[in-house]
């Protein structure tokens, strides 16, 4: 019954979280390929900066982290009636990918700047940016409902 | 980064995101307050819907089943003023069925009233003739 309702759930509600759905792509993505290659950072020149900031494996678990949280928020999405927080949830994934794309693009932008890396990874990571924009400002706006409503 | 910019670009374009990311928050959450989330629910059913490919006006349904609701009380009253309509009919029938049964009974008894009068009469007729 449970599964019924968190499908359905599901379903109704695809057409406004869709980009939310999409965006837990590349996160998984990102993070299976961590830890699948230990050295990805090493692998092309535009990871300079963001090897910097933080070595794979810490990324490998923020990504992840967030990623599979949001995927739960998402499944769960007021399935639960004992558990009213999932517009919370989603705000969080939404920012927190939002910090961790920008912050790919911005690498790959200062490493362009620095030594002349492709600035493909900087139109790429900063799409994924501004896609999770939206994602904020829609997760936002469900807190907002939640919060009139309770 | 250039080594010759005083400005530390790192520290800018991360307060700049910051920045983005709070205000998205913020105008979300105004807006999310004020309107709600958008998605549609059982509470809040969306303004329209599609169906078979054609957008269907909500307000326009809601407006109908009103109405239709609004027809069906109507019926029901209209339905029960027939019903009590037909039993005070029948109520005056039964009284009149009644009325002309009382009738017929005063009849049989005045025309047997009559028959007894005149029996007396000859009773009375044939004395005085004996007498």
């Amino acid at each position: 019954m449970i599964l019924l309702r968190t499908v359905e759930g599901v379903r109704a509600h695809f057409p406004q979280r869709w980009t939310e759905w999409l965006m837990v792509i590349p996160a998984l993505g990102i993070g299976i390929a961590l830890h699948i290659q230990p050295h990805l950072f090493d692998t092309a020149p535009h990871y300079a900066a963001i090897k910097s900031w933080a070595e794979e494996s810490t990324w490998e678990v923020i990504i992840l982290t967030s990623a599979l949280f949001r995927l739960a928020a998402l499944v769960i999405n007021g399935s639960l009636p004992w558990f009213r927080f999932t517009p919370h949830l989603r705000l969080a994934g939404a920012l927190v990918g939002g910090a961790i794309w920008s912050q790919f693009s911005l690498g790959s932008l200062f490493t362009h700047f620095a030594i002349g890396s492709s600035l493909g990874p900087v139109v790429s990571y900063g799409t994924l940016a501004l896609i999770e924009f939206v994602n904020v400002f829609r997760a936002a706006r469900a807190v907002g409902a939640w919060a009139r409503e309770f | 980064m250039p080594q010759w910019s005083p400005i530390n670009f790192d520290s800018v374009a991360n307060g700049l995101w910051v920045v983005i990311a709070l205000l998205l928050s913020a105008i979300g959450i105004r807006h999310g307050w004020n309107r709600g989330e958008g998605v549609p629910s059982r509470d809040r059913p969306a303004p329209s819907v599609e169906v078979a490919g054609a957008l269907i006006d909500t307000r326009h349904t809601q407006a109908l089943i009103d109405a239709l609701g609004l027809l069906t009380v109507t019926l029901t009253e209209m339905r029960k003023l027939l019903i009590e309509l037909n039993r005070q009919m029948e109520d005056r029938i039964e009284s009149d069925e009644r009325r002309a049964r009382l009738s017929e009974q005063v009849m049989e008894s005045l025309e047997r009233f009559g028959r007894d009068v005149r029996d007396l009469r000859d009773e009375i007729g044939r004395s005085n003739r004996r007498g």
